[in-house]
């Protein structure tokens, strides 16, 4: 197991899991958002293969209104 | 062609797609989602700004005032608000294109607090390599022309400077700094972006012979938003008629509008004040 930073919370997982499987396991699985890890975009079609590393920060962002 | 046939022509276009309204809309601080939809349709604007923010999978609100923007078949203007750096801000933008499914996008990198104030050189480094992705960049900036100029060298096809700062809605605090855009940058489109505060100031803007206006707060933080989307959209309209109608020029003394020749009561030897 890891720790990671998940829009700046803590969370636990196996250094086995990609981003897709971790994304489904944090309840993300329909929805409209996008990804990056330690600042950098992660593309969709990058999510099965992509691996977290110990202290990985990770946001998850959605559509919001915006001026 | 008369000047009614010219305010129906009067289209404009941004990175190729044509538009007819000059007001660009925010989608941010109205009372509810249905208020914003109706400011929205009361304003005729046919480009809408939005944004992306960190979301958890139990908060549903951010997804249910998305629902209702995309219901209004406004074109999509995402915003790259609350960043702070370059790269804060390309990384972004390449989230939202994939989010939003478009290449547009409001550059808005800010470095100072107090007053919201765009970083002139985060700005357009982040401008240049936005352009080198792909990116139809449209750059909030401040009002400063060699900056401008800069933008417009990196690529930028749509330049938008701000009245004053972001929701002060203190209108164009520096006029002259913004007509010497104008006149220095002719064929780019000029966007008005931030300060607006009432329909006024949005006629000014247009007065001035910039191409647009895009606003938020003046119109969400109204006491009645769709009252006001609709008296901008009026504004907008009446700041460009006057601008291709072309203004008369200041006179420092008066000069009667009735003709002189036949005033009764008039004798020879008298003179006016």
């Amino acid at each position: 197991m890891i720790t990671i930073s998940v829009n700046n919370e803590h969370k636990q997982i196996d250094c086995q899991c990609s981003l897709h499987h971790a994304l489904e396991l944090w309840g993300y699985r329909s929805a409209t958002i996008a990804v990056a890890v330690n600042g950098e975009f992660v593309p969709r079609d990058q999510y099965p293969h992509y691996q977290f590393g110990e202290g990985d920060c990770i946001d998850i962002v959605a559509p919001i209104s915006g001026g | 062609m008369n000047n009614q046939q010219a305010s129906h022509s009067d289209s404009w276009q941004l990175y190729g797609k044509t538009f007819t309204s000059r007001l660009l809309i925010g989608s941010a601080l109205y009372p509810s989602p249905q208020v914003m939809r109706e400011a929205v349709s009361a304003s005729a604007a046919q480009i809408i700004t939005v944004s992306l923010r960190r979301q958890s999978p139990q908060d549903s609100g951010g997804n249910t005032i998305w629902n209702y923007i995309k219901q209004l078949d406004c074109t999509l203007l995402p915003n790259t608000a609350g960043c702070h750096s370059a790269k804060e801000a390309v990384t972004l933008a390449q989230m939202s294109r994939e989010i939003f499914e478009t290449d547009w996008l409001k550059l808005e990198v800010i470095g100072d607090d107090y007053n919201l104030q765009p970083d002139p050189i985060a700005t357009l480094e982040a401008a240049e390599t936005l352009v080198g992705l792909g990116f139809k960049v449209f750059p909030y900036c401040t009002d400063d022309l060699v900056l401008c100029q800069r933008l417009r060298d990196a690529g930028c096809e749509v330049l938008m400077p701000w009245g004053a700062p972001i929701g002060t809605g203190r209108g164009l605090a520096n006029p002259y700094a913004l007509q010497t855009i104008r006149e220095r940058i002719p064929d780019l489109p000029l966007i008005i972006d931030a300060g607006i505060g009432k329909p006024s100031h949005a006629v000014q803007a247009l007065e001035l012979g910039f191409d647009g206006i895009l606003l938020n707060t003046a119109v969400a933080q109204a006491a009645n938003p769709q009252l006001m989307a609709k008296a901008f959209c009026s504004a907008v309209q009446a700041g460009r008629d006057s601008f291709l109608a072309g203004c008369m020029p200041e006179r420092q003394t008066a000069q009667p509008s009735t003709p002189t020749i036949g005033t009764p009561f008039w004798h020879q030897g008298q003179s006016s004040n």
